[in-house]
């Protein structure tokens, strides 16, 4: 008696918890994509893009000043591979668009954590955008005229802006980086005219009230002077508890801020954690965990990719303000240079592996994975 | 022996013309099947979206690919109607490229030359700022104007070639970005210094020092091999000589500009004289006029004066006898410098600056009635 009991009561539990599962699956999907609407969003450019959950892909377009949210469907890990290595990557790309190599540019590299499908954002020439899924050693046309999608305006912070004589915003914003990150669309952008930071923080699924911050960044240097500059990628870093931005500028410096911090309007100061030296700039930023231990990996322009340990931000408590001494030493929190030089593009493809494109040094694109476990 | 000779005869003989008939049937029939008919190539305006080919083969065996050599096919959108197909790809076929139509993606059954695009006219430099020729040893922006937009694929850096005339070395000052910073239109570029280098005391500072030397003289030279969209190189390789003067690093003060609107002039201009150059672009529009109504007033802006005078020559008449002069604090000069900050501060002047740091500054100026 009392087993037939146990085992209906364990048959309830069952399937109040997949009940609940199939609930909770359900309701989020309602929530994040509701708003979506079906259609030709028109994108005119892909500068950068990153995946939010769900495989929802977030694409950042400079030309249209908007981030769009795509509703990919891609959600479901057919067959992951976290071996690949496709030599003559670019030959290949260009091929199965059917132009020359010099007709092509890749903009930015994105692994959907829901399916582990590696995406392309592409540009030709002529400035079309093209988004491609890497499929085996080819690659999936993803549509960008019949889609569900959210858009959302980067308004100006300035609303007195000047037009040219085709009403269009003589100022351009280049968007340098985008993540999404607790319920946030999180966007940095470069300015093609003034030299200063924005660093905006969108509320997703994205709202009519466009409530999100905008901010000029101070970050100190070595010594006594401080800048105004542009953020080239970040990435998210909780430290005792607190959500914090570490953002790695055009020049090098890499300066925490306390996500809390950032407000509308405000002038927020940061704190400056290391100098990772010269003639640089910075171009992905990503983490990943090993043994325990949280590591970042940020590729660079001129300089190999390095690497960060969690640890040595998190115990790095003052702000730089002693000059370096000697000559040529990078300053603040220690990084190794991992040897991979030329890295343009990186994402992590899944806990354990990341996904990189690296030129090589006889001039062949390489895409590749590598586990963590070596790096 | 003879019997089996005599026997292989016999049979031949009997088959000889069936086989004869059989294989001419065959013939036809791969021919007629494996004959792909390129019947046109589809045209939206100058741009070449797809091809539109007839044969009796499955559709699904054939693949386009560029050249001969290719071992990708392209991709691409079959849509058919009986016998006639219409394959689109996702960009259009790249004039002066021939793409081939194979079968099991070996066996080229047909091919199609794209033809070369109409030669268009080369493009022209339209202007380099800062114009004139002698930049602050801490100038932060140059910007490149082009007539026509430029490709927007590979590095403009590689077309751009900077030598220190006076020590006869090739010097690389901008900040090679990956994601450059073009218009909307693809016709202006905006070229940074590096920034890490102008900043006093950062690694780059202090290693390489600043991009520019004050007293030195350079050539800015740029590439005629840099293509438009339409592939259209430059009419001539362009070059511009600068040299480099001292430091600024002072902020733009409204207190020292001029305004005034001559009496002579037949277009009734307001002339802002900023008494030192401004970025080219930010001059143009940070600054707007209104009345004393806060309607804003239409006309135009001109950039004179080696980048030191603001020109606004209103559409009609002056509309009030005063009119207020509206600038945004993010007018830069040729440093970075703006109208609340300078581009490189003290932290204790730092502070005070964060303080008082308005994002619109006014001036007012009387309107004489009395032209």
């Amino acid at each position: 008696m009392m087993k037939k009991i146990l085992l209906a009561a364990g048959l309830c539990a069952l399937v109040l918890l997949s009940i609940s599962a199939t609930d909770r699956t359900g309701s989020d999907a309602s929530v994040l994509t509701k708003d979506f609407v079906n259609g030709n969003p028109e994108i005119a450019s892909i500068n950068q893009m990153s995946f939010g959950p769900e495989g929802i892909l977030f694409l950042g377009d400079s030309k249209n000043a908007a981030i769009y949210a795509l509703d990919t469907g891609d959600v479901t890990v057919t067959k992951a591979n976290n071996e690949i290595s496709i030599e003559g990557f670019d030959t290949k790309l260009a091929a199965a668009l059917g132009t020359p190599i010099e007709n092509l540019q890749i903009n930015d590299m994105a692994v959907n954590p829901a399916s582990k499908n590696v995406y392309f954002a592409v540009q030709v020439a002529d400035g079309t955008p093209v988004l491609l899924k890497l499929k085996g050693e080819g690659f999936e046309h993803v549509s960008l005229q019949e889609v569900r999608y959210s858009k959302m305006a980067l308004a100006d912070p300035i609303a007195v802006d000047a037009v040219d004589r085709r009403k269009r915003p003589l100022r351009h914003w280049a968007i340098s980086d985008i993540k999404y990150h607790k319920g946030k669309v999180m966007v940095a952008g470069l300015s093609n005219k003034e030299f200063g930071s924005t660093f905006r923080s969108i509320p997703f699924p994205f709202t009519d009230a466009q409530d999100y911050a905008s901010l000029e960044i101070w970050h100190a240097a070595h010594g006594a002077y401080e800048t105004h500059a542009p953020i080239k990628t970040f990435d998210i870093i909780q430290l005792d508890q607190t959500d914090y931005l570490m953002a790695s500028y055009t020049c090098t410096p890499l300066v925490l801020f306390r996500l809390d911090a950032l407000k509308e309007g405000k002038h927020t100061k940061g704190r400056t954690v290391a100098e990772l030296g010269a003639g640089n700039s910075p171009l992905d930023m990503i983490s990943y965990e090993k043994e325990g231990s949280t590591y970042f990996l940020m590729s660079n322009s001129n300089r190999p990719v390095m690497r960060i340990k969690y640890d040595d931000i998190a115990n790095f408590k003052d702000t730089m303000t002693e000059p370096v001494t000697v000559f040529g030493e990078a300053a603040g929190v220690a990084y190794d240079n991992l040897p991979f030089p030329y890295v343009l593009q990186m994402d992590n493809l899944d806990d354990t592996h990341v996904i990189y494109l690296q030129r090589l040094a006889d001039g062949d694109l390489k895409l590749r994975t590598r586990t963590t476990k070596w790096m | 022996m003879d019997v089996r000779v005599l026997s292989r005869t016999t049979i031949v003989k009997k088959i000889k013309y069936p086989l004869v008939f059989f294989c001419v049937l065959l013939g036809i029939a791969c021919a007629r099947e494996g004959k792909v008919h390129i019947d046109q190539i589809d045209y939206e305006g100058e741009k070449a979206i797809g091809v539109t080919f007839r044969t009796e083969m499955d559709v699904e065996q054939l693949r386009i690919f560029i050249g001969e050599a290719s071992q990708q096919s392209v991709i691409g959108v079959i849509v058919s109607e009986g016998t006639q197909h219409h394959f689109t790809p996702i960009i259009p076929f790249t004039p002066g490229e021939t793409y081939t139509v194979r079968m099991a993606d070996t066996l080229v059954m047909a091919s199609f030359p794209i033809p070369e695009r109409a030669v268009v006219p080369p493009n022209e430099i339209l202007a380099v700022y800062p114009s004139l020729d002698t930049v602050p040893e801490n100038l932060l922006k140059m910007y490149i104007a082009f007539k026509e937009p430029m490709q927007e694929v590979g590095h403009a850096l590689d077309f751009i070639q900077v030598t220190n005339v006076t020590d006869s070395v090739e010097e690389q000052p901008f900040l090679r970005l990956v994601s450059e910073l073009w218009n909307s239109d693809h016709t202006v570029l905006t070229l940074w210094l590096d920034s890490g280098r102008i900043k006093t005391d950062l690694i780059p500072n202090r290693e390489q020092g600043l991009p520019l030397t004050e007293g030195k003289r350079y050539t800015m030279t740029i590439d005629d091999r840099w293509k438009t969209v339409e592939g259209a190189p430059l009419k001539q390789r362009y070059t511009k000589h600068f040299q480099v003067g001292p430091r600024d690093d002072q902020k733009p003060n409204m207190r020292d500009w001029e305004l005034r609107i001559p009496k002579e002039d037949p277009t009734k201009s307001l002339y802002i004289d900023f008494k030192e150059p401004m970025d080219a672009f930010l001059a143009l529009e940070t600054i707007q006029l209104y009345d004393m109504h806060g309607e804003q007033i239409a006309g135009h802006f001109k950039l004179t004066g080696d980048d030191s005078i603001l020109q606004f020559a209103p559409d009609g008449e002056w509309p009030d006898p005063e009119i207020n002069i509206r600038v945004q604090s993010r007018l830069e000069d040729l440093a970075g410098n703006n109208l609340n900050r300078l581009f490189d501060t003290r932290i204790e002047t730092a502070k005070k600056e964060m303080q008082v740091t308005p994002t619109i500054r006014n001036l007012r100026i009387r309107i004489r009635q009395n032209w």
